[in-house]
């Protein structure tokens, strides 16, 4: 079975690149992926989301052998999971004012929250299925690289869903999830794959003091998978110019890992030029 | 004193690119004893013939170390060279198929069913050229 690693090894787009070119900061994408600058940082809320994926593969690899996961566990995983990860990871930064132990207990209060919600209705088809399919515009020409991802889980209860995992700071916007880059790449790779249209729902852990969770569904149709190949047919054009355009109201400048390259950029840009006129 | 020249080319078409091949040739020049018998002879022809065919073989399959062995080693799963076909092969495999009306999918059940592939992109390289030959020569059709 080729695995995301294995596709990692070839040059592609992934549902993470594009939405950190096109809606995070361009700059931001080109720091990391184009002149692989090392980050000064891990974010702690993405080595947090990154533990909530491990925990969330362990309760679906449970139910997918038709059994039901114990919620005492899946929290005491989560903790395990997280302390193992602060000590593993080096660089992580977490936010002000907040500890391990606060991260700790809010990574079980969500899970907690999660194994309430599960429909055992549901029936797992497939968890972290790894993708590769080749990014093919309106007209039938393909893309040299192709797109890759893995899609976190996939259900079957009244037609067939793929499922992202998702926390949030925040409860979403009513039309986020309509809006959502990520369910057009998914959707578009799962129907490269498996030929069919599929569904989509994001299955989201709100992270206040009392967790809630939610749930968001939606589709896509074939002109917005279109639309996808055009936006990244732009993307590629302007990373062969290197045009790439700090976004200075993006949300994640506070903590983006980059913030010391990009603070100095535009001196670093107007020197080049000056060297090249 | 006699001289021996040896020589072995081959030619192989290049992925993605129609009309195209590329040559890999060698020769090599021995010189052999006057006192040979004419069967001798013709086992020093064999043998130089050999290093050189396999010399050849070695170097289109990507190895840099010639093997002892006189027989070329079969690769690994007998499916040739494991290194993976490249982007471009996989561009030029699935513009061939949308022409004649294969789907991604249908082509990634093709390449599981011949080659145990798990998608196009887990082909590798010799696999890739052999099923862009099969679309070309419209062994692999549209279900």
């Amino acid at each position: 079975m080729g695995t995301l690693n294995d596709y990692r090894d070839r040059e592609h787009w992934s549902y993470s690149s594009l939405n950190q070119f096109l809606n995070i900061c361009s700059l931001q994408w080109a720091f990391q992926r184009f002149y692989k600058i090392v980050p000064k940082f891990t974010p702690a809320a993405i080595s947090f989301g990154s533990t909530f994926h491990r925990v969330m593969e362990a309760i679906s690899s449970i139910r997918k052998e038709g059994k039901s996961p114990v919620k005492k566990e899946a929290t005491a995983l989560f903790n395990d999971l997280w302390h193992r990860q602060v000590k593993e990871e080096q660089n992580i930064r977490l936010d002000e004012g907040i500890t391990v132990e606060d991260m700790a207990k809010q990574g079980q209060e969500l899970t907690a929250c999660i194994m309430d919600a599960i429909d055992p209705a549901e029936q797992v088809v497939s968890i972290n299925e790894p993708f590769a399919v080749p990014i093919i515009d309106a007209e039938g020409n393909s893309l040299d690289k192709p797109l890759i991802g893995e899609l976190d889980l996939v259900i079957e209860k009244n037609g067939r869903k793929v499922v992202d995992w998702k926390t949030s700071a925040r409860r979403w916007p009513k039309f986020q999830a309509k809006h959502s880059l990520q369910p057009t790449v998914f959707l578009y790779a799962y129907k490269q794959l498996h030929g069919v249209d599929c569904g989509f729902r994001f299955d989201v852990v709100v992270k206040n003091k009392t967790p809630v969770f939610e749930q968001h569904e939606t589709t896509r149709t074939t002109d917005q998978f279109n639309r996808m190949v055009e936006l990244i047919k732009l993307a590629e054009r302007m990373v062969q110019h290197e045009h790439f355009c700090p976004n200075e109201t993006s949300y994640y400048c506070d903590s983006c890992p980059f913030g010391e390259a990009c603070s100095s950029w535009h001196r670093e840009r107007s020197k080049l030029i000056s060297v090249a006129a | 004193m006699l001289k021996l020249n040896a020589s072995f080319s081959k030619k192989i078409p290049v992925a993605g690119q129609d009309f195209s091949s590329q040559s890999y040739h060698a020769s090599v020049e021995v010189e052999l004893s006057d006192a040979l018998e004419p069967r001798q002879i013709q086992e020093r022809i064999h043998e130089t013939f050999k290093i050189v065919k396999e010399a050849v073989e070695t170097e289109l399959n990507g190895k840099s170390q010639p093997t002892n062995k006189t027989e070329f080693q079969p690769e690994r799963n007998g499916n040739g060279s494991s290194e993976k076909a490249s982007n471009k092969q996989i561009k030029y495999l699935t513009d061939l198929a949308r022409v004649r009306d294969i789907s991604v999918s249908e082509l990634n059940s093709q390449a599981k069913k011949i080659y145990g592939a798990d998608s196009i992109y887990d082909l590798t390289k010799k696999d890739a050229s052999k099923l862009v030959d099969s679309l070309k020569t419209g062994n692999l059709k549209a279900a």
